[in-house]
């Protein structure tokens, strides 16, 4: 039995593996405009992934960084996602944590490392109020877009602060 | 006397008895003697008084007759000077009859020594002479040996010394045998003589330095040896070939030293282990000598001249020697120590040909006989009945681990280097593999040795391009050097080749589990654990298993393909033929893309006819996109050009080159009209033209004269018809013109071309261009106009060339050099820089993409990752990183950090 289950995970880690080089292959060939991901190291379950905020939303000009990890039974499962940088939004945490379907169980193998982030990026623009992690930010998000747009600048670092040690 | 005066005297020499009875004692010859005092004895006290004046008497006489014994010292002295008294023989002098009754009384009357404080007369004569040999001859001796010290005169040296103990032993013996063995009776004689004898030995055994007469032995033995078996080495003085009668008489000379020596006692057991010694060397010179040169002629082993000369040659003159040296030889003893040294002399032979391995390697063939001394020095040397039995004494593990050890230092030190080039390496290692096959034909020593040299051709990039490269090429195109410039090809490799294969599988399949296998042999005592026999191990096997089979298949497929595409035999034989050499040896899964590439190239030829009706035939097509135009403006007979086209499964073939530009009209037409058949046939198969990697001929009509020109590339063709067309419009064909003919009808304008126009007009890349240009200035159709730059002109009219004579040398001789600048253009299969250029933009998003997300990197952690992560993998190293870092800054979107670092450029 442990042999046998040695050996599927073995395999397992291998096509992850394939998979995530074809996607990173992929990404390579046919850009998209303000995404980015990059396997931190070669063993590629940990992803940076880069992303712009859209146009004429609140967080139009500024940059997110987010972490990816790849559990060995991608894309049987969905990456975990999160934030590295602090952002001000309905549907992230303070943590970085993100409530997004697609994520949770609306995933589905046909999702892939770009569509992911797509989707997080358009989450930026049209969050999901009617359940929010962060009740404030979904309360101002309608009442008071000028306020909103403060604490989004208030609370966004950018990747050289991120990576300060200060 | 007790026995610690014993000792003393052992080591002194006695003192009490050394001088006769003093001279007050009466005189022997007195008269009142002379009545036989001596006849009766009767008291103890009257006998020792007798004994006494019998001692005195006797003592005294002998002494005298010593040689430097005479009465006075000063008288011996005199003697001496003229060595006279050593040289000379002294008259025999005849006794007094007094002496002799005191000699008779000491000897075997009552004087004979009673009890252990009474010295015997012959213990005494001994002593005497003891002494009287360190007085007189000792001196002698030593001025001798003082002024000769040099080995070559050891002949002399030895005589010398010989003759003077000989003289010596003589007049010691002399007065022993002239007066007193007379009077003793048989038994008592004989043991008094060999006793007398025995003393002198060794006495003369210690009286000379010891080292010295061990050498100066040797030298002898040696010399003598040597110039009986005409022996000589390099070091040695000139080889005077010495006749049947000189050896012989020199033979002679040796017999009676040693018998001399043995006489005067210079040839005891020091004697034996010098001549020991003096064998050893014989039989090392020999080995050195010119006997045991390598056969470079014959080939043959010299090995069993070796056994043979000591055999038939060595071991009698040894023997006869030994008689002399050693009266109680014992043959079987002898032929025990000639085994040793017979096998000292071959592990001599082994190791010299073992420090030259490398060069007989390289001389391979020649160098056969050298090889197969190595080899009889390792195995038994069956030579016939004969009492030398020959062990193989060299068996041992260890000798032949030395040869690898030093064989491979050779190796390293004089082969895998940055100076040997690929082809060279390769060629060395076919002949190691030769060498050691006939050496140890189980492979085992090969198996050590090729490892490095393996593992080192296995780093080269070129190695596989270059083997099979060479096993595609004809050996006699390598030989008549009609093969491409430039090219590395191995001839060993092109010739191995072409020797006929061999079916591996015609003896049993079964490999181990063969039990029908009746020659099955376990595997060699020594072979490593991962040893493998194989049953067909050729040169070639041992080539074909340098690489793991995918890498070995990759590059297979590469330089098959740009065979095939070039390959002037339409049957492709030699193609066909190593295809299935390595079905066999590497399995046929592995080679199906090769056998598709084969199979398209035979089908297309095939094809060819049934859809180009009516017209010239060249190559051939088959199914699936990616069709390679060979298209051939035809020369001759029909007025149109005509099209071969072989069709290229893009699936199974390798990245091909594909500069892409205009092909003229009249091609292109014909390439439509072709797609448009093939459509029919094949419907859902789609062709892409890949015209860069035909080739076609041209017939040009000048002015003044109409030339063909064959085998040219399509690019050059583009060119030419380029001067002709009005090709800045190439889709509005003239079709009607023809692959023929300039602008004959307006001779006098003449065809201007810009070098970018054209680039632009056959969408050409400008390089490619102006190589074509070069090469038709070569041929003499083109020239550059001087007064403007970039703008080349047809040559109509030689003649009117000539007389501006100094421009056609300068045009025509300039562009050479260019031509060859572009084999980009010419190899079908893609280049690196060609692969680097294509994937730029993929690569250049990949170093933004891991800048942008994990922050400035070094070019080396950029070039890790990339080798790690791009899928298909990185073949370029960390400058062309550079490179495309580089450019990404130039761009604007990067900017370097560091000194080799480099980051995302922030807006």
């Amino acid at each position: 039995m442990a042999l046998s289950s040695t050996t599927r995970t073995n395999t397992g880690a291998q096509t992850v593996a394939q998979r995530l080089q074809k996607e990173l292959m992929d990404m390579m060939t046919k850009p998209t405009e303000g995404i980015t991901a990059f396997p931190d190291d070669e063993n590629l379950q940990m992803w940076t992934a880069t992303v712009e905020g859209p146009e004429d939303t609140p967080y139009a000009g500024l940059t997110f960084k987010l972490a990816m990890h790849f559990a060995t039974n991608y894309p049987y499962a969905a990456p975990k996602v999160v934030f590295k940088t602090p952002i001000y939004h309905p549907n992230v945490d303070m943590k970085g944590r993100i409530c997004l379907d697609i994520l949770k169980d609306k995933w589905s193998a046909v999702y892939n490392i770009g569509t992911v982030l797509l989707s997080v990026q358009s989450l930026l623009g049209e969050p999901n109020n009617s359940s929010p992690l962060n009740g404030q930010a979904a309360e101002l998000w309608d009442k008071d877009p000028e306020e909103f747009k403060k604490q989004v600048l208030l609370r966004h670092k950018t990747p050289d602060e991120l990576d300060s040690p200060f | 006397m007790d026995y610690e005066s014993l000792i003393f005297q052992a080591v002194f020499g006695g003192f009490e008895h050394t001088d006769p009875t003093p001279l007050a004692t009466p005189d022997p010859g007195n008269a009142e003697w002379s009545a036989n005092p001596f006849q009766s004895v009767d008291s103890e006290e009257e006998r020792a008084v007798k004994r006494n004046i019998a001692w005195s008497t006797a003592t005294r006489f002998l002494k005298s007759n010593f040689p430097g014994g005479s009465e006075d010292a000063h008288a011996s002295e005199a003697q001496r000077e003229g060595k006279g008294n050593l040289r000379g023989g002294h008259g025999v002098s005849e006794a007094p009859s007094g002496i002799t009754d005191a000699l008779q009384f000491l000897l075997n009357g009552k004087g004979v020594s009673q009890g252990d404080h009474e010295e015997s007369l012959m213990q005494w004569y001994t002593s005497e002479m003891r002494l009287n040999f360190a007085k007189v001859v000792q001196p002698e001796l030593d001025d001798f040996w003082k002024e000769m010290t040099d080995i070559r005169q050891s002949w002399i040296m030895l005589e010398e010394t010989q003759r003077i103990l000989e003289t010596a032993r003589t007049m010691y013996l002399a007065p022993f045998r002239d007066h007193m063995l007379p009077l003793l009776d048989g038994v008592a004689a004989a043991t008094a003589e060999a006793s007398i004898e025995e003393h002198f030995r060794i006495v003369s055994a210690h009286c000379l330095p010891e080292r010295d007469v061990f050498s100066f032995l040797c030298y002898v033995f040696y010399d003598a040896a040597c110039l009986k078996f005409n022996i000589y080495t390099r070091k040695g003085p000139a080889p005077a070939s010495a006749s049947a009668s000189e050896s012989a008489k020199c033979s002679e000379r040796l017999l009676n030293l040693v018998k001399g020596l043995e006489r005067v006692g210079l040839a005891g057991d020091r004697a034996q282990v010098a001549f020991a010694h003096a064998v050893h060397l014989v039989l090392e010179s020999f080995v050195d000598s010119h006997h045991m040169k390598v056969d470079w002629v014959e080939q043959q082993a010299v090995v069993p001249q070796l056994t043979l000369f000591v055999e038939k040659a060595f071991t009698p003159f040894i023997k006869q020697i030994m008689a002399r040296l050693d009266a109680n030889m014992n043959e079987a003893n002898i032929d025990r120590t000639l085994q040793m040294c017979l096998d000292n002399a071959l592990k001599r032979v082994g190791k010299r040909r073992a420090d030259n391995l490398f060069d007989y390697v390289i001389h391979w063939l020649q160098s056969a006989g050298a090889v197969a001394d190595l080899k009889a020095s390792w195995f038994d040397i069956s030579s016939g009945a004969t009492n030398i039995k020959t062990k193989a004494s060299l068996k041992l593990p260890d000798s032949k681990q030395q040869v690898i050890d030093s064989f491979l230092q050779q190796v390293q030190r004089r082969l895998l280097h940055l100076g040997a080039t690929t082809t060279q390496i390769v060629n060395v290692y076919i002949s190691i593999i030769r060498v050691f096959k006939s050496l140890e034909p189980k492979g085992v020593l090969l198996d050590r040795v090729s490892r490095p040299i393996r593992r080192y051709l296995k780093e080269r990039e070129d190695t596989a391009r270059i083997v099979i490269s060479s096993l595609l090429t004809d050996p006699k195109d390598i030989e008549t050097g009609q093969v491409p410039a430039g090219s590395e090809l191995s001839l060993e490799v092109a010739q191995e080749m072409a020797k006929p294969m061999v079916n591996p599988f015609s003896h049993g399949q079964g490999g181990e589990l063969d039990f029908n296998d009746m020659n099955w042999q376990p595997a060699p005592a020594d072979a490593p654990p991962d040893y493998k026999k194989s049953k067909y191990e050729d040169v070639l096997w041992y080539l074909l298993t340098l690489w793991d089979r995918e890498d070995f298949i990759d590059e297979l497929k590469n330089i098959l393909a740009d065979q095939l595409l070039r390959s002037k035999d339409k049957e492709y034989q030699r193609e066909i033929r190593l295809l299935e050499l390595i079905k066999v040896r590497l399995g046929e899964d592995k080679l199906q893309s090769c056998e598709v590439m084969l199979r398209d190239m035979l089908e297309s030829r095939r094809l060819n006819p049934m859809w180009v009706n009516g017209r010239p035939i060249t190559p051939p097509p088959e199914h699936r996109a990616r069709p390679e135009g060979q298209h051939t403006p035809s020369p001759s007979r029909s007025n149109g050009p005509a099209l071969n086209t072989s069709i290229l499964s893009s699936f199974f073939w390798p990245d091909l080159n594909n500069d892409t530009f205009l092909i003229p009209n009249m091609i292109a037409e014909l390439q439509r009209e072709y797609e448009r058949r093939y459509r029919g046939i094949k419907a859902n198969r789609k062709l892409r033209w890949m015209n860069a990697l035909g080739h076609g001929s041209i017939t040009l009509e000048l002015e003044d004269r109409t030339e063909t020109y064959n085998n040219l590339a399509p690019w050059q063709i583009s060119v030419i018809v380029a001067f002709q067309d009005n090709f800045s419009a190439p889709a509005q064909s003239d079709s009607n013109s023809k692959g023929k003919g300039k602008e004959t009808n307006d001779p006098k304008r003449l065809t201007k071309r810009i070098v970018i126009d054209l680039a632009d007009g056959l969408e050409m890349d400008p390089n490619l261009v102006t190589s074509a240009l070069h090469f038709w200035a070569q041929k003499g159709v083109l020239r550059p106009l001087e007064n403007a730059p970039n703008t080349w002109t047809i040559i109509e009219n030689r003649n009117s060339l000539l007389s501006t004579p100094s421009q056609k040398p300068k045009s025509a001789r300039k562009p050479t050099q260019n031509i060859q600048a572009s084999p980009a253009a010419a190899g079908a299969v893609r280049s690196s820089a060609d692969l680097l250029k294509d994937k730029k933009d993929v690569y250049m998003s990949f170093i933004k993409g891991m800048l942008t997300n994990q922050g400035a990197a070094t070019v080396q952690r950029i070039h890790m990752m990339m080798k790690m992560l791009v899928q298909g993998g990185f073949p370029f190293g960390v400058e062309e990183v550079r490179e495309l870092c580089e450019e990404l800054v130039e761009k604007g979107e990067c900017v370097k950090r560091a000194a080799e670092a480099y980051g995302i450029k922030k807006d």
